[in-house]
């Protein structure tokens, strides 16, 4: 695991403002406050206004942080967030609502960690996303627990009539249990996209899908799943309802088996309302190929070269739609990494 | 210099290559001929190590050096370059990637590059997507990106290539290859009007059952059909 400075300084690469960090229960050290972007503390007063009207999930928490973002019509804004768990044992509770007005273009890039000292320290999250009419929100997340970190994000995304909702969601290193399957509800002419890159650890317990619902017509949606399985559980059950007319939707699930433990379990599911819904799933589970290996053999390469250059080409393909800032990210990690 | 004795090759199904003598000299351009599943894509996989073959008898020696136990990589560093009928495509690696795997000589690149006219596939992922004629020029370029390769086995390289590509090719082989030994195998000819060959042989259920100048054997065949070559006189082994 990255040590928490360069985590930061990492991220500050990003170069996004404003720069939320979020540390354990604490309130959000700095609100934003201008015509066209709010960021503020979920528990502030000034929240109840913005929020009302929106169909919110309950909140269960008793103790716990999290933010607003509001970001006003016509507008374009992008928001870095960070939580971070210093303390072992520690339930880091966090409660979002994220809403992007009509005509508008917001992206969020969203990393997580805990000290390097943390043990067992659990994170729930609560987070509700409204995209606008002919919005696009970009929901993009690395990853940085501890290996002894269990996460438990429930996110549901609403997406107006021609809006665009995009998860990019990258979990590389090691923590001990994950379950994130978020849920969008897509309108007429609106697309919701969830991707998913992850790395499945010995000992990890990882359960990583989705759920889209295209309720309106000609409404598209997409689920793609990639794995990299050097042990561990990794399940993906996604699953695409159309019932708008002439929605579209796939489901993709890659996995590449590096190791001789790793279970790789891919459960799609897809339900079609109307005769003129279109959906399709497609899905590979297996070891680098033979032939593969050999013939980058015949460009001189030897098995270990040529087995890392096809891992990293399996990456590359499963970023390659992902925003640049992410596929840099990978890039460093990986040519940092020794070997798979 | 590649000299084949007595090489008896077994796969799962049995006996695929049968006591083939075969030698390639420095800088000597040879042909083979054969129907398909002849045995011609069998001989270059076992020569490259590829696949699952189980050589019975003889051996393979590369300037006196036998290729026994030696890895795919290796037997590519002994000088051996080769180019399949079916080039395997793989995902998310690009020309460029594999181009950053190598020292080699820069201005070479270029004109390898610029001969073969590859520049805009660099970014595409090998072998994905690219069309026949590309594809053997993306894997020509790759080749000559590999230090010390002076044989070129080169499977098929007539299939699936249109006449525009294929004169590019040749060219190609002519001058950047010209030091080079070159083994192409086809089935449709089509390679003997854009490139010179020394030797011909006609390969037939896992023999080598000929060697003749090119044009006479590929007249042959046109004419009577490989079966004719069984018991054909013109035969010089």
């Amino acid at each position: 695991m990255m040590n928490l400075e360069d985590f930061l300084e990492n991220y500050s690469n990003v170069g996004m403002n404003p720069y939320i960090v979020l540390n354990d229960n604490d309130s959000l050290p700095t609100e934003t406050s201008t015509k066209e972007l709010q960021v503020l503390d979920i528990k502030s007063p000034a929240v109840e206004k913005f929020i009302k009207g929106y169909n919110l999930q309950k909140n269960p928490f008793k103790e716990y942080t999290g933010y607003l973002i509001l970001l006003s019509k016509n507008s374009q804004s992008a928001v870095q967030t960070c939580f971070l768990t210093s303390q072992s044992g520690f339930k880091q509770n966090v409660k979002n609502v994220v809403i992007v007005e009509d005509n508008s273009e917001l992206s969020i890039f969203t990393g997580c960690l805990s000290s390097t000292h943390v043990k067992s320290n659990i994170h729930n999250a609560v987070t509700d996303i409204f995209v606008g009419r002919n919005s696009i929100v970009t929901f993009n997340m690395i990853h940085s627990w501890g290996e002894t970190s269990k996460v438990f994000p429930k996110l549901k995304v609403y997406v107006d009539e021609g809006g665009v909702f995009m998860s990019n969601y990258v979990v590389w290193e090691k923590v001990q249990e994950i379950s994130s399957n978020p849920e969008i509800f897509v309108k007429k002419g609106g697309k919701a996209v969830i991707q998913s890159l992850v790395y499945s650890h010995p000992g990890s317990s990882l359960n990583v899908g989705g759920k889209v619902f295209l309720k309106g017509g000609g409404s598209r949606g997409e689920i793609l799943s990639s794995v990299i399985s050097k042990g561990g559980n990794y399940k993906t059950i996604t699953e695409i309802i159309g019932n708008g007319d002439k929605a579209k939707g796939h489901i993709e699930c890659n996995a590449v088996l590096l190791g001789d433990d790793g279970k790789v379990e891919t459960v799609p599911l897809l339900k079609a309302g109307n005769s003129t819904v279109q959906l399709s799933h497609e899905a590979s589970i297996g070891k680098i190929s033979k032939e593969e290996i050999q013939y980058l053999q015949t460009k001189g390469l030897n098995k270990d070269r040529a087995r890392e250059l096809i891992v990293k080409g399996f990456v590359n393909d499963s970023i390659k739609e992902m925003p640049s800032s992410i596929q840099e990210k990978i890039e460093d990690i990986m040519s940092n990494s020794q070997g798979f | 210099m590649i000299s084949i004795k007595n090489l008896t090759v077994k796969a799962e199904n049995g006996e695929i290559l049968k006591d083939i003598n075969l030698e390639i000299k420095d800088r000597e351009r040879v042909v083979l001929f054969g129907p398909n599943g002849s045995g011609k894509s069998t001989l270059f996989k076992v020569i490259m190590g590829l696949g699952d073959y189980h050589v019975k008898k003889g051996s393979i020696k590369v300037n006196g050096k036998s290729l026994k136990g030696k890895s795919i990589d290796e037997r590519v560093k002994m000088g051996l370059g080769y180019i399949a009928q079916k080039s395997v495509g793989i995902k998310g690696v690009t020309i460029e990637d594999l181009i950053d795997q190598y020292d080699f000589a820069y201005e070479e690149m270029k004109n390898a590059a610029k001969q073969l006219g590859i520049d805009e596939l660099l970014d595409r992922d090998i072998n994905c997507t690219l069309s026949g004629g590309e594809i053997k020029r993306a894997e020509l370029f790759t080749l000559s990106l590999l230090p010390n390769i002076y044989t070129y086995l080169l499977d098929e390289l007539d299939s699936g290539v249109d006449l525009e590509n294929m004169k590019r090719i040749a060219k190609y082989l002519n001058t950047a290859g010209r030091d080079k030994s070159i083994v192409v195998t086809t089935h449709t000819g089509a390679i003997l009007k854009e490139l010179e060959f020394d030797a011909a042989y006609v390969v037939l259920k896992g023999k080598i059952i000929c060697r003749n100048k090119p044009e006479k054997i590929w007249k042959c065949i046109t004419e009577k059909g490989y079966e004719a070559c069984i018991n054909c006189d013109n035969a010089n082994l």
